[in-house]
């Protein structure tokens, strides 16, 4: 009788019987009629075996799963804090160096100018820096006094206090001086350096060799070819005063500078026309003024039409 | 159970949906199994809230099982022993000393009470009263819930003769009251 107790398949015909269960055990049955008063007796005592179901009910049941559910979802905001924690621990590491960084490099102090806007500075040594439109100044202020390095691209003028050498460095060169006053012009790939009063030393990045401008002396570098020429710095005004000298600059760098001082969203120049060489000058203080300034004299017509000035050959 | 050991599989890839069907699936037997062990509800729910929480927790580090049930099972009935053993070593004045050298629990078999046979019923629970904690849990797992020997030892924690032992004297000592009784039915019956 134990054997049938034990039996899977004979627990499963009397508790939860199936076809095939039947089909098996009748054949059971029939071939061993001998075994039935044994069956009978397991199978009785199967089906009084029946357990009291003690489930306390399905409200039971959900109440629990709710606390589950709020326990694991509570739980599970701890590991995701700890997967994001090296990143927040790598984040903070960035912004201590960042700001470490910061500090021993003595921050930089950068001045820019838009279009059509100059600013006037004074340095921490008590220089003066007078910056064109469009241009980019960047010192470190606090060092400044015990290393006077600045690093200019766009053009300024300096009126600088005696003392040690005072540097300016720009992408083409650097010019050195000990207490002058000069202006450097620095953009793209033309450099230009004029000294007004005391000694300049300019020196290119592609020469090794300085060059010493006297006041009234200038120099230029194309990348090409250098040239100096002499100008009265007495009598010559600049730009510093409103007025844009040229000596046979090409007509291009002459735009660019108009579209500087007055703010011009583009200009519209044909091929040809971009290095025609150019002499004379615009004021900055009538647009139209300036246009035909640098117009006439080269046979040019200029157009403003929606901030865009058009330049074209006078038919 | 082909389904379950699918859910199964899913709860361990991180699937909280599968962790519900789970649940929903194996309530009953394993409130019935351990109500069985402790009466008192409260502890019970208990260790099945940690036993879920923990599901969930260790997911991944879970193995493959080929019974779900039995894994489950056998996990609430550690849970609930622990439980009662750390409940008698601290409110445990003296009069407990014995329940703490039998760490067995008391496994509370109650059968289907039907108001017409009731004297047979109480003679079927009486002689269960007769059988060990051992016996009455191991034909308990074996009858209601339908574990196999290799299954049942595993999760009581015996070697696989002595479980068949416990189940064959168990069930040998029932057999008796119920022919015995089968008789008297039959008798019965044959007086009408």
């Amino acid at each position: 009788m134990q054997d049938f107790l034990d039996d899977d398949s004979f627990r499963n015909w009397i508790l939860d019987p199936n076809p095939e269960l039947e089909a098996h055990w009748s054949r059971i049955l029939q071939e061993y009629p001998q075994a039935y008063a044994e069956i009978k007796s397991a199978a009785r005592l199967l089906k009084e075996l029946r357990f009291k179901d003690l489930n306390p009910g399905s409200g039971v049941q959900e109440k629990l799963w709710e606390r589950i559910h709020a326990e694991v979802n509570v739980k599970k905001q701890v590991p995701v804090f700890r997967k994001i924690l090296p990143w927040i621990a790598a984040a903070a590491c960035i912004v201590l160096l960042l700001w470490v960084n910061l500090k021993t490099n003595d921050s930089w102090t950068t001045e820019t100018t838009q279009f059509a806007q100059i600013e006037e500075l004074s340095l921490p040594d008590g220089s003066q820096v007078k910056l064109n439109a469009g241009s980019e100044l960047r010192f470190q202020a606090s060092k400044f006094k015990s290393n006077r390095v600045l690093t200019l691209n766009g053009e300024g003028f300096f009126n600088v206090q005696k003392g040690q050498s005072f540097i300016v460095k720009t992408d083409l060169g650097e010019v050195k001086v000990l207490g002058t006053s000069f202006n450097v012009y620095s953009r793209g790939d033309f450099m230009e350096v004029s000294c007004y009063t005391g000694k300049v030393s300019v020196k290119f990045n592609e020469s090794d060799s300085e060059v010493i401008l006297m006041p009234g002396q200038r120099i230029s570098n194309t990348g090409i070819s250098k040239e100096t020429e002499t100008f009265n710095p007495n009598e010559t005004k600049n730009w510093t005063e409103g007025y844009f000298y040229y000596n046979d600059a090409p007509l291009i760098r002459v735009m660019e500078e108009l579209q500087r001082q007055y703010a011009i969203q583009s200009i519209e120049l044909p091929e040809t026309l971009r290095n025609k060489s150019y002499k004379g000058f615009f004021r900055k203080n009538n647009l139209e003024e300036a246009i035909e300034s640098i117009c006439l004299p080269l046979h040019l017509k200029g157009q403003i039409e929606n901030k865009k000035l058009y330049i074209k050959k006078v038919e | 159970m082909k389904s379950d050991v699918q859910e199964w599989d899913k709860l361990r890839a991180g699937d909280q949906a599968a962790l519900k069907y789970i649940y929903e699936a194996y309530f009953s037997p394993l409130i019935n199994y351990g109500l069985r062990i402790s009466p008192h509800l409260e502890l019970v729910e208990d260790c099945l809230q940690d036993l879920f929480v923990e599901l969930w927790r260790l997911h991944a580090t879970l193995g493959q099982t080929d019974s779900v049930k039995n894994y489950l099972m056998g996990s609430l009935r550690r849970k609930i022993i622990r439980r009662l053993q750390e409940k008698n070593k601290f409110d445990s004045s003296e009069p407990q000393l014995e329940l703490q050298a039998s760490d067995e629990p008391n496994f509370l078999v109650s059968l289907i009470e039907d108001e017409e046979d009731s004297h047979k019923k109480s003679k079927l629970a009486k002689a269960m009263s007769q059988l060990s904690n051992r016996q009455r849990e191991a034909i308990y797992l074996k009858y209601a819930e339908g574990l196999d020997y290799d299954q049942i030892c595993e999760h009581m924690e015996l070697q696989y003769q002595s479980v068949r032992n416990l189940v064959s004297t168990g069930i040998n000592r029932l057999k008796e009251i119920i022919v015995l009784l089968i008789i008297f039915f039959i008798k019965f019956e044959y007086k009408i």
